[in-house]
């Protein structure tokens, strides 16, 4: 499968270097960005660590951009159709596959709207563009100019393999449940380790059949279990209040009915008349939105907790990301505002020199990132009202079309500015309620932009290439569409995939996602807190709790006690109450105590993490 | 039969005697593009595909859909003529489900098919008339015009059913009003925007732009849908 995934990105440049023919600059310099690109690609699946997956897919992205304008400049037979028609496709399908890799599918059905508004759009795109050439087909008369159509059509499909994996990068976010072989997944995420080996047979009968399980199906999985005391179970012959498995199986069931409620798969409903439990069983009733998959989805998923060994420690609280992160959307300001400051100055038959670009662009793109930097400052928006409004100064001179699609071009950047910052003032604001209202906003942007740049700019050949004399202009600025719009299937799909929060001790301090943690109940609380991070997966036990919340108390027989005859457990409980309480508020995890609570001293508490929260080492 | 206030008749009768007057001025005006077969045929499919989509809101008691984009589009595209024999043919044809029924030509009342088709008309009118307005006052804008009036089809739409439901049920006004256009203008804004854009590219691109504006009609029926179970 990977190899399938980049020998088809990769594919442009190998069909281009068949096109130039075995020999010449053409034919070398595809063979060559073949193989960076799929040397570059390979690593980049194979890393296990997502902030080396990201800097390493900026890099590979800037360095093929690179290559590929040196190439251009000299080859223009090469670069152009590479470019426009061959590469959108490839480059959004390996964006998606590192976004998939790396997203969280935690919060569920929120985000899924968000993707599907974004494969209508992509889907609607393709056709879109399948038709204009189909059209420009028939109107050159069939069967056309074969090489140009050949770049139309192709490009057309190449958004095919995109919707394939955003469509994954959706089911990721919905309840979809995959049951193999005594191991479960949900979410694309194996959750088989949250279930003892009877439930999980239980959970298969559930799935399976008819939905009911019975007290058979249920002894015949605890026999399995404990071979030695085998239970004998007559179906219709027996009584449950006579029966010795029957508070066994009761148990079991009870447990696996509260996991499947608290994973939000569903429930086991007894029978109206109790009666009637060993022949009609349990009914296992499925939420509404949990789908049973029979096969699994695309496996390539750096795991969901941080776990020891993998490499995958999660980001380095520093600069290096947020560097990233600006490098990235101080690119997308300064090409955005070139082109369109370029394209307006042209149009109102200005064009500039390039010193009067170049201190025009910067300061575009100052006027665009600046309200971002703080986005509090609710005064610092009027930036961008201003940046859609300027080019209607251009009424007169370029006419109202030019003016109203510069205004539109103009809210796209800034909105892809907006996007490519969003990681980094995710923590200032409410990041879940912007995804949840954003998915319609951005549909119809992206939309007016598509429809617009398809069929109100005609379609031409980048010929002339050196735009800054700017015979050439109107192909640069059609060229810098396309990548805007490619920019905003690519960002939005990363705006709605969520991003991972990093849970760190510094000194005293807890801090969760850049913020330190305001604990209200007092430094024993936190103590423990810090204990329970400081274990990770392992067992917190009470004899450990109590030495904090009674210090020096030495009456705690560890092994030998009883939770009901403690005079501390109450305590102790009480303090886990209101930790797991607040860890659940503020979306760190929760505390989960064993199943059987008289057993809470032996096993312990554990403190599980939700799937897009992670523990960096503490200082 | 139900019993109507005579209320409801009178404004009824006003409703379709300025429908049938307005539709008589516009013909008579020069400049207007004739009937054409073709563009009534694509157009009207197009709506009734659109309105018999369209979300029952139970909190109302009214149906929604994105069909006023459609006769918006439907206007740019052909003239008042075209679109108003497209208003009268679509609500003709449509058929809706209204929770576990299905209504249509013979079982939806007569004062409701006659109130559709007459107040859609007046509104397309009406916008015709401030458009032309628009063009003698200021020739050299020909698009920000058409753009800024195209929310004005959904606004006027929620104003005079909530007229309606004064005259008939005796509904407040202002709360009528709130409920039909609040939830939902965040759609149909959009919607009659990009009617715009297809109504424009029509004459370019005929069934192609056609096609292009089913995306945003379906996008629109599922926000709808969504938005309607919200405030349930």
């Amino acid at each position: 499968m990977i190899l399938l995934l980049i020998l088809y990105t990769s594919l442009p440049a190998l069909l281009i270097t068949l096109y130039a023919g075995l020999e010449g600059p053409g034919f070398y310099a595809g063979l060559a960005l073949f193989l960076i690109q799929g040397t570059g690609e390979f690593l980049l699946i194979r890393s296990r660590n997502r902030e080396r997956l990201v800097s390493g897919g900026i890099l590979l992205f800037v360095a093929l951009s690179a290559y590929a304008l040196y190439t251009g400049l000299r080859l223009q037979e090469f670069y152009l159709p590479l470019f426009i028609h061959l590469y959108p496709g490839p480059v959004l399908t390996m964006a998606y596959v590192v976004i998939y890799k790396i997203s969280r599918p935690r919060d569920f059905e929120k985000l899924s709207p968000g993707f599907s508004r974004i494969i209508i759009l992509l889907f609607s795109y393709a056709v879109l563009l399948f038709m204009l050439a189909l059209r420009q087909m028939g109107e050159a008369g069939f069967p056309g100019p074969g090489k140009d159509m050949f770049y139309s059509l192709y490009g057309a499909l190449n958004f095919l393999p995109p919707i394939y994996f955003l469509n994954l990068l959706r089911n990721n976010s919905q309840k979809r449940v995959f049951l193999d072989k005594g191991r479960i997944w949900l979410r694309n995420e194996e959750i088989t380790p949250l279930f003892s080996r009877t439930e999980l047979a239980l959970l298969d009968r559930a799935f399976a059949g008819d939905g009911r399980i019975r007290c058979s199906d249920a002894a015949d999985s605890l026999n399995r279990e404990e071979p030695g005391s085998p239970f004998l179970c007559r179906p219709g012959e027996c009584k449950a209040s006579l029966c010795l498995a029957y508070s066994a199986i009761y148990r079991h069931i009870k447990s696996l009915d509260r996991k499947m409620e608290n994973l939000g798969l569903g429930m086991l409903m007894p029978p109206e008349n109790k009666r009637d439990i060993t022949i009609e069983g349990w009914l296992f009733i499925r939420d509404k939105e949990m789908r049973i998959m029979k096969k699994k989805v695309f496996p390539l998923r750096i795991p969901a907790v941080s776990l020891p060994g993998t490499g995958d420690k999660g980001a380095p609280a520093g600069s290096g990301k947020r560097f990233d992160e600006y490098v990235f959307s101080l690119s997308i300001a300064l090409a955005g505002s070139s082109a369109l400051l370029s394209e307006g100055f042209a149009l109102a038959g200005k064009p500039l020199s390039l010193p009067s670009l170049i201190t025009l662009t910067l300061a575009a793109a100052a006027l665009l990132l600046l309200p971002l930097e703080k986005p509090k400052k609710k005064k610092l928006m009027v930036l961008p009202v201003l940046i859609v409004l300027l080019p209607f100064l251009l009424l007169g001179s370029a006419g109202e079309e030019q003016a109203l699609t510069l205004s539109l071009k103009s809210l796209v950047l800034f909105i892809a500015c907006f996007l490519s910052r969003f990681p980094y003032f995710e923590e200032h604001s409410d990041p879940e309620s912007l995804r949840e209202r954003a998915p319609n906003a951005l549909f119809w942007l992206i939309w007016f932009y598509m429809i617009i740049i398809s069929l109100f700019t005609e379609p031409a050949p980048l010929r002339n290439y050196p735009f800054l004399g700017n015979p050439g202009l109107s192909h640069v600025t059609q060229f810098s569409d396309h990548l805007l719009l490619f920019l905003l299937f690519f960002l939005s799909a990363r705006f709605f995939s969520l991003s991972r929060k990093p849970l760190k001790m510094t000194g005293d301090a807890i801090e969760f996602n850049g913020r330190t943690l305001p604990l209200g109940q007092g430094k024993t609380d936190r103590e423990i807190l810090r204990g329970f991070i400081l274990r990770r997966d392992e067992p917190y036990h009470c004899y450990e709790i109590l030495n904090i919340v009674e210090p020096g108390k030495e009456s705690c027989a560890k092994e030998h006690c009883k939770p009901s005859s403690c005079p501390s457990y109450q305590k102790i409980y009480k303090r886990i109450r209101t930790i797991r309480k607040y860890l659940q508020t503020t979306g760190i995890g929760t505390i989960v105590s064993p199943e059987r609570k008289a057993a809470s001293h032996r096993e312990g508490w554990r403190l599980i993490l939700f799937d897009d929260v992670y523990i960096t080492d503490p200082d | 039969m139900k019993i109507l206030k005579p209320g409801v008749y009178l404004f009824l009768a006003l409703l379709i005697g300025s429908a049938a007057l307005l539709m008589i001025h516009a013909a008579m005006q020069p400049g207007n593009p004739s009937l054409d077969m073709g563009t009534i045929l694509v157009w009207t499919v197009v709506a009734v595909l659109s309105e018999s989509f369209s979300v029952y809101y139970v909190n109302g008691r009214f149906f929604v859909s994105p069909v006023e984009a459609v006769f918006y589009a439907a206007y740019l595209a052909g003239g008042p003529l075209n679109a108003g024999a497209s208003i009268f043919l679509t609500f003709l044809l449509i058929i809706t489900r209204e929770e576990d029924r299905y209504r249509h030509l013979f079982n939806t009342p007569p004062r409701f098919l006659l109130f559709n088709i007459s107040h859609l008309m007046i509104i397309m009118l009406v916008l015709d008339s401030l458009l032309g307005l628009f063009r003698s006052l200021l020739p050299s804008l020909r698009i920000l015009p058409v753009l800024a009036m195209a929310p004005l089809f959904f606004t006027f739409s929620c104003l005079i059913n909530a007229v309606y439901y004064k005259v008939e049920e005796g509904s407040p006004f202002r709360i009528s009003f709130k409920k039909m256009f609040s939830p939902f203008y965040q759609t149909t804004y959009p919607a009659s925007l990009a009617a715009v854009i297809i109504g424009y590219a029509y004459p370019r691109y005929g069934l192609l732009s056609l096609f292009m504006m089913l995306t945003p009609l379906f996008v629109s029926l599922i926000t709808m849908k969504a938005q309607a179970r919200n405030e349930r």
